[in-house]
């Protein structure tokens, strides 16, 4: 067994290059199929590869092969890392309630720490009002296999995701569930939303039977705020505990550019409004996508936003295929790099104003330490093992193994 | 030698690649007069069809050009995909002033332009607003000192104009007057007023029949009055250039924030063509590949409509601007926005671009850093 060590910029700089590698498959893995595609877990770090392409690509510079379990990746053919494909945990072979369904086959998430619960029917106010998001081309695609979507705000069926989420807590699995959707329509951001929620909550506590469980969970609404912010209260009475409200640019002036559907003023107070119900951190989170927009502006809204107890977390640009910004660069790795550092500046600076300090968050979810989702997540770590607030290597990621680290 | 063909897409393709993703650099012999000054100048010339294509470093490019003396072949991962010269600077950026000095040493440019330096100082940046994507504000003319009076610009620009008195003497036939944005209470009478004592140097300098070949370009922020254009037209001006850059109007008030309305630079380029003619009169540049396809090309056809002659550029970084780290758009997608907008042009009655064209000439203004 490699010897564990601690994350090292190079460690951080390599999973930022990871979506541009070729991936060669020799042999493939012996684990079985997961929901969220194959991860690699780097020997030595823990740090977790996601987003592998699993196309063959001679030209990248940056090639893994697999071969069974193992994975070697290579940069211009020198060997840089090595690692194992993850093992899929135990309850994605349990059984649901049918007798022959597969959890994993239902499990709703393309990555293990976090699973979502669809609000509404299928619609994005802002791709149907003609004034999508640049960056995001998930709902033109959607709508290319869609002859006829749902209603506007109907109500999907999700008994069996629902089944599933519950049945993968009940044995282990640990994260954030996100009730999530197309941005809701104004009109059915008042009481359908309620509504809607708590409906959505009601099953999972029927399906789940232990509010302790629910308690370790982060459950975060992720939408447009409610017309009255008031409405939080509820839903925390539901057992939400975290909202997720993303302004997804932080400079004005690139926001309006960018999200011309959304108001900076309403998705700011409504955050400020979640942070106040739901506690600073945990209880408030906007992502954003980190390369929109020029530095000087992203790192003084983040600075705003985390000082007003808001948890910003970066998703690195890539250009969705269908998405009005489709084929627009990317920034360089080391604009990527300094913008990590310079963010994370942040949050070690505000992170003790915060419910939990950031630097002690152990909690499932968002604000856990020792995540490794972004490679952004992989620097915290690596500043939290300078700080020897970690110890190498990293915990469990979504809660299978029993937490006895640190 | 190699029989010459004509550009083929593939060709076109590969010069656009060379630029949107850059390309590692491989020296072994350099020519005498090549600066590599961090390889701004490597322009490279294609053996088999002539097509010039500027390049840009990128030390994490799959692309290599490797330089052997004039030679240039271009690689991908060690694959050869063309060979190329690298291009002759035009013959009269080495005459020699009366002093002995080059040309090229004393007046910036490029192989097809001067550029006469105006304003030492651009307005949008020292509001605080420069633009986002533009190296030249926030760097050479950040550092540009204290703002010139007329007087002071004016001996500023006497050995460039002396310059390109020699350059012209020798073939140059384009003229650009350019600088940092001026304050807005300069944009009229003040900047007539320069124009003036520039025109009347070289006036005094060269003779009538030449001075009418050379294309005399100012580049400036639109004047508010503009009855300026007639003043200057009468000053043997040919043409007016105001660089919108941005064509949607949420991307230009994010990027170009400085530029104020956009409307009234739009305006502005409909009264200069009014006054300097249709589809050359007055000149635009578009960056293109830092605002999304769609927007950019609604902007480009509406102008384009109202014959205001484009100018799109492929975006590069531009240090130290804002945006530097910003990577190009892909080639695809650089292609593809090339494309568009050729048959805009030719919807319009203008020729479409070449492929020789299709590429950038913002490396022009690399050359202030």
């Amino acid at each position: 067994m490699t010897e564990k060590r601690n994350i090292t910029e190079e460690d951080v700089l390599l999973k930022i290059r990871i979506p541009d590698a070729g991936v060669e498959v020799k042999k493939p893995p012996t684990t079985a199929a997961v929901p969220w595609g194959p991860r690699l877990i780097l020997d030595g770090t823990d740090i977790v590869l996601r987003r592998l392409t699993m196309l063959p690509n001679p030209q990248a510079p940056l090639q893994i092969v697999i071969d069974g379990n193992d994975a070697t990746i290579s940069d211009m053919g020198k060997v840089v890392a090595t690692g194992k494909m993850e093992e899929p945990p135990t309850w994605c072979d349990m059984l649901m309630s049918d007798g022959t369904t597969r959890v994993g086959d239902v499990f709703p998430s393309n990555m293990p720490t976090e699973c979502y619960l669809l609000l509404g029917g299928g619609g994005c106010f802002a791709y149907d009002t003609g004034r999508t998001c640049r960056y995001c081309g998930f709902y033109v695609e959607a709508a290319r296999g869609m002859p006829s979507p749902p209603p506007t705000g109907a109500r999907p069926s999700q008994e069996r995701a629902i089944e599933a989420v519950a049945l993968a807590a009940k044995n282990g699995w640990r994260g954030c569930i996100q009730i999530v959707g197309g941005l809701l329509p104004p009109k059915l951001r008042g009481e359908w939303f309620t509504d809607t929620v708590e409906m959505i909550m009601t099953q999972f506590r029927e399906f789940l039977g232990d509010d302790d469980i629910l308690a370790e969970l982060q459950i975060a609404v992720d939408n447009a705020p409610p017309n009255d912010l008031g409405e939080f209260h509820k839903w925390k009475g539901f057992g939400i505990s975290s909202i997720e409200i993303d302004t997804e640019v932080l400079d004005p002036d690139w926001f309006k550019a960018i999200c011309p559907a959304k108001s900076k003023r309403l998705w700011d107070e409504g955050q400020e409004a979640a942070a106040e119900v739901f506690g600073r951190g945990r209880g408030s989170s906007n992502l954003f996508v980190l390369g929109l927009e020029p530095m000087a502006g992203m790192l003084e809204g983040v600075e705003e936003r985390v000082s007003k107890g808001v948890y910003v977390m970066p998703s690195p640009f890539t250009a969705h295929p269908y998405a009005p910004m489709a084929g627009m660069g990317a920034p360089s790795l080391e604009w990527f790099r300094e913008a990590y550092e310079k963010i994370i500046d942040i949050y070690l600076k505000y992170g003790d104003t915060f419910d939990i300090p950031l630097t002690d968050d152990d909690r499932w979810g968002y604000t856990r330490r020792g995540r490794s989702l972004y490679a952004w997540d992989d620097d915290m770590t690596r500043r939290l093992q300078e700080m020897g607030k970690l110890p190498p290597g990293l915990p469990s990621q979504y809660g299978i193994e029993p937490v006895s680290w640190v | 030698m190699a029989e010459k063909r004509k550009a083929t897409k593939k060709d076109e393709f590969l010069k656009i690649r060379l630029l949107a993703e850059g390309v590692r650099y491989e020296v072994e012999g350099q020519p005498q007069w090549f600066t590599v000054n961090k390889f701004t100048d490597v322009v490279v010339v294609f053996d088999n069809c002539d097509m010039v294509a500027e390049t840009r470093e990128n030390p994490r490019s799959r692309l290599t050009v490797s330089i052997d003396g004039h030679d240039v072949t271009i690689s991908e991962m060690g694959e050869v995909l063309d060979t190329g010269t690298l291009q002759p600077t035009a013959p009269w950026r080495n005459a020699l002033m009366s002093d002995g000095t080059k040309v090229d040493y004393a007046v910036f440019g490029t192989n097809g332009t001067r550029f006469i330096d105006t304003f030492n100082r651009c307005f949008a940046y020292d509001s605080g607003k420069g633009c986002k994507f533009c190296g030249a504000g926030h760097g050479y003319y950040a550092e540009g000192g204290p703002s010139l009076s007329l007087s002071g610009i004016l001996q500023r620009a006497e050995r460039p104009i002396e310059a390109t008195v020699v350059a012209i003497e020798h073939g140059l036939r384009n003229v650009l007057l350019i600088g940092g944005a001026a304050p807005p209470e300069q944009r009229d009478q003040f900047t007539t007023d320069l124009f003036e004592g520039i025109m009347n140097r070289f006036r005094a300098c060269l003779d009538d029949d030449l001075l009418s070949q050379v294309a005399f370009t100012p580049s400036v922020y639109p004047p508010s009055d503009f009855g300026q254009f007639h003043k200057w037209k009468a000053l043997s001006i040919n043409a007016v250039e105001m660089d919108c850059q941005v064509m949607d109007p949420a991307y230009f008030k994010a990027i170009c924030p400085g530029r104020g309305d956009q409307k009234h630079w739009f305006e502005a380029q409909e009264a200069a063509v009014e006054v300097f003619g249709r589809n050359g009169g007055c000149a635009a540049s578009v960056i293109l590949g830092i605002e999304p396809m769609d927007g950019m090309l609604a902007g480009v056809e509406e102008r384009v409509s109202k014959g205001v002659k484009i100018t799109p550029l492929m975006y590069k970084p531009f240090p130290p601007s804002p945006m530097t780290a910003m990577q190009p758009a892909t080639a695809e997608w650089y292609q593809e926005a090339f494309g568009k907008i050729s048959e805009i042009f030719v919807r319009y009655g203008l020729p479409a671009m070449d492929g020789a064209e299709r590429q950038s000439r913002l490396a022009e203004q690399t050359i202030y850093v």
